[in-house]
């Protein structure tokens, strides 16, 4: 097991390089020049060329990537061009709120989905597997950035409950920052959900159809025990599977939401520096994702173990 | 028992009169006196990357820096400069030398009084790095304290435009005043602590979040009648909270749910529905951008002026309104750079050319301008409705009387690189903001006889000529019949063209009172009631 670990640790480097190179390559190549984004549409030759030398930016490609990798293996991914700040610090301080709401969303999505995909999988072929279908086929349909529109305007304006926009955290406004969560959370839960109880029904739906479980009925067991003990254990790992992956997609989900809650969250960082050409902070916030990404896929690996002792790691 | 009963009716009479001047008087005290205290939430479209104007051509940072920084000089609602800081001024006959007399006892935030140094430090460092001094610098020679009050600014050649710039919202940064102190530490460098001169001062900043500004409490207005940036500034808030809010709809969900009091720049295609809910005021920015037709100049077909002309009768500019902006509340065709009411506001400017639909005469032009045929390249952004509607509209009206056409909408990183290249792109629809306060700082036209449609031509030289006797003119009669001259020569050659005003439309919650539509927000003066 350990053994195991350490070598998908190791193999985690040449990812993250070749996210590297990738990063680097694409940024440098988009089209939009930031000097020209800093200076304006009136700016003069010589006040490009100054600022393209101020900044690094007119040396030759290749050179630039090799230093760059340099300072990027040391945690150090240079200068923001527009925020004139470290990137590695600006970046620090944006993970708490996408932690936040990523993983309140999770939370809220797992709830959900599980309730769906259990309830759907139980009431086979009845009105409510029907209804939890439809209810999970919304939730992967509805663009999130709509879904939030929508919220807003159902819980913000119209019955004044939630704030529109906005983000405290917790130690500012103790329980008062769930009030900013609510609405974010559940945009990106119901797409989560979708995801969740749709694998939820199929795997037990496969599950319920074991001998085993018809022996547990034969028992006489209760059906809470069957469903919960046999059956939603024994499904859990295409389950965990679609949790592991569906957590990496709500981190791009949170780009948008972040972006329309106004929560200064690493989403609405990336999307900024997009907007703005700020090619170290780019970089940076794709190897962010990327490394969340690999970790994440290393985890769910991992907790196969944990769930089901008979599989041994090599 | 008569008289107790006259007296009786007297006091009663008295009564009854003082009540009806106490009701009258705390109404008229209301209309004219606002209410002190609350804090005001604004929504605003964007942020800034910093603070430091001089450091920046960005108008957002002077824009909501307005509230801490304050200039020599400053508009007031007619663009008419007035003294702001600054007591009195004159300017020598020949237009080489003007002495500033500064207001005595103005607090800085930082509990000293302005002064000569404090003025001259800011002066060098605006000069030094900002666009809007390296405008003046060719004919400047140098600034000097006369006593703590007296600032000589000299200048190598007569230089009329001095003032307007240093006041003016268009040129890169309007000038302003900071404590030398703050200057000294910073130098050329970002400045990030702020200590200014204006009725508010910075609390809290967090880039990409919001700015924080609270009262304060020693502010020395200037006396003068309030009027837009000029005159007397009352500091009514206690805090004003600059949100950066970047979706629209977001921003008006926050209006509506009295989150915000304000929202920056919202759908015009809302009016209506803000127009039928008591709880906000809708506010037309006027006068404010320009919808501007770019061609490249410096290739064909657009280095002949007759190709150029022909795209200005080609157009069908009201069928343009509806597309660009719709609501005609928000637009209206004007050919002269200046709107109506500025000093430089030229009237009959483009007659027998602006708005003239004429697609015969355009091809008859094209066809003189031996054009081959080649398809037009028009670039333009995909960010803003304005620019994305318009280039689509100019699209199809250049088709519909037979041009090719090719269209690139880009997002604005990508179009501004694209419009700096010589070759790849024929037409650009641009916005320019309107509020141009001196004829020579047009957008179009640099300052340093560099066109930003690649213009390079015996005409744009002759154009350049007018420009240079324009800069050295101080006499304001003298100087518009440049003006004037200015106009005739561009409506002959056609660089580019105004093709007509639109406003952006903002919303204020009911409870914000005195609130002004100018063409930067500012909340001085403003204040809420429950």
């Amino acid at each position: 097991m350990r053994n195991y670990i350490i070598k998908r640790i190791l193999l985690v480097i040449p990812v993250i390089i070749i996210v590297a190179l990738i990063a680097f390559f694409i940024t440098n190549l988009m089209p939009g020049d930031p000097v020209r984004v800093i200076l304006g549409n009136f700016a003069t030759e010589e006040q490009v060329i100054r600022l393209e030398q101020e900044l690094g930016l007119d040396q030759p490609l290749i050179i630039r990537f090799f230093s760059w990798l340099s300072r990027v293996v040391r945690g150090d991914f240079g200068n923001s061009i527009y925020l004139d700040a470290p990137v590695s610090e600006i970046l620090l301080s944006r993970i708490k709120p996408t932690f936040m709401i990523a993983v309140s969303s999770q939370l809220l999505g797992l709830v959900m989905g599980l309730t769906l995909g259990i309830t759907a999988a139980v009431n086979h072929k009845k009105i409510l597997d029907q209804l939890s279908i439809g209810v999970s086929l919304l939730g992967i349909s509805i663009p999130s950035f709509w879904l939030s529109l929508i919220l807003i305007y159902i819980f913000a304006v119209r019955l004044g409950w939630l704030p529109v926009s906005g983000f405290s955290s917790f130690s500012e406004a103790g329980l008062g920052a769930l009030r900013y969560l609510i609405l974010p959370s559940v945009t990106l839960a119901f797409m989560q959900a979708g995801l969740i109880a749709r694998m939820t029904r199929s795997a037990m739906l496969d599950t319920l159809k074991q001998d085993y479980i018809r022996t547990a009925r034969s028992k006489g067991l209760s059906a809470k025990v069957i469903v919960l003990k046999h059956a939603f254990r024994n499904s859990l790992f295409p389950v965990i599977t679609v949790i592991g992956h569906s957590f990496a997609v709500l981190l791009g989900g949170t780009w948008i939401i972040e972006t329309i809650f106004v929560i200064p969250g690493t989403g609405f960082l990336a999307i900024n520096a997009i907007m703005r050409r700020d090619i170290p902070v780019i970089q940076a916030c794709i190897i962010f994702v990327a490394f969340i990404y690999i970790i994440l896929n290393l985890l769910v690996d991992l907790s196969y173990g944990l769930i089901n002792p008979k599989i041994k790691y090599n | 028992m008569k008289e107790v009963l006259i007296l009786k009716k007297s006091i009663f009479i008295i009564t009854i009169l003082l009540l009806i001047m106490m009701t009258f008087s705390t109404a008229a005290q209301n209309e004219t006196e606002g209410v002190y205290g609350g804090r005001l939430n604004a929504a605003l479209k964007m942020s800034a990357p910093h603070l430091d104007s001089d450091n920046s051509t960005d108008s957002q940072i002077t824009a909501m820096m307005n509230h801490v920084y304050e200039g020599l000089f400053e508009f007031d609602e007619n663009l008419q400069l007035q003294p702001h800081l600054a007591e009195s001024y004159s300017v020598s006959d020949d237009g080489r030398e003007y002495i500033v007399e500064l207001r005595q006892d103005v607090m800085m935030h930082n509990g000293e009084k302005m002064d000569a140094d404090d003025v001259l430090a800011s002066f060098e460092r605006w000069v030094n790095i900002n666009g809007a001094g390296n405008l003046i610098k060719p004919y400047f020679d140098q600034a000097e304290k006369l006593d703590d009050y007296r600032i000589r600014f000299k200048f190598e050649e007569p230089y009329a435009p001095f003032l307007n710039i240093m006041a003016s919202p268009v040129s890169n940064q309007k000038f302003v005043v900071r404590a030398k102190e703050i200057i000294d530490v910073f130098g050329d460098n970002v400045i990030n602590r702020h200590v200014g001169t204006g009725p508010y001062q910075v609390k809290e900043w967090i880039p990409d979040q919001n700015l924080s500004l609270v009262r304060f409490e020693d502010y020395s207005p200037n006396q003068m009648e309030a009027s837009f940036f000029a005159g007397k500034r009352t500091p009514y808030l206690d805090e004003i909270v600059l949100n950066f809010i970047t979706d629209a709809q977001v921003r008006v969900s926050g209006v509506q749910t009295a989150q915000f009091h304000f929202a920056e720049e919202v759908s015009r295609d809302q009016y209506q529905l803000f127009e039928a809910d008591a709880n906000i005021n809708t506010q037309i920015i006027y006068p404010d951008q320009m919808a501007v037709f770019v061609t490249n100049n410096g290739i064909a077909p657009f280095d002949n002026k007759y190709a150029r002309k022909a795209m200005v009768y080609a157009l069908d500019l009201e069928e343009m309104g509806f597309s660009m902006v719709g609501n005609p509340d928000f637009w209206r065709l004007e050919p002269s750079l200046h709107e109506e009411g500025n000093p430089w506001y030229a009237e009959n400017v483009g007659e027998g050319i602006y708005n003239v639909y004429d697609p015969d005469k355009a091809r008859e032009l094209l066809e003189k301008a031996d054009y081959d045929g080649t398809p037009l390249v028009i670039l333009s952004g995909q960010d803003s409705q304005v620019e994305r509607q318009g280039a689509i509209a100019i699209k199809d009206q250049l088709e519909r009387i037979g041009i090719e056409v090719e269209l690139q909408l880009f997002d604005r990183p990508t179009v501004v690189e694209r419009r700096s290249e010589l070759e790849g792109w024929n037409i650009h629809l641009s916005s320019f903001i309107k509020t141009v306060p001196d004829p020579q700082i047009h957008q179009g036209w640099t300052g340093t006889n560099k066109w930003i449609t690649n213009w390079n031509s015996e005409e744009s030289r002759e154009m350049d000529a007018i420009f240079e006797r324009m800069v050295r003119e101080v006499d304001y009669d003298q100087r518009y019949q440049i003006v004037e001259e200015f106009y005739e020569k561009m409506w002959e050659t056609v660089p580019y063209f105004n093709m007509l005003d639109y406003s952006r439309l903002h919303i204020t919650r009911a409870e914000l009172k005195n609130f002004e539509p100018a063409w930067q927000t500012f909340f001085w003066n403003t204040w809420l009631e429950e």
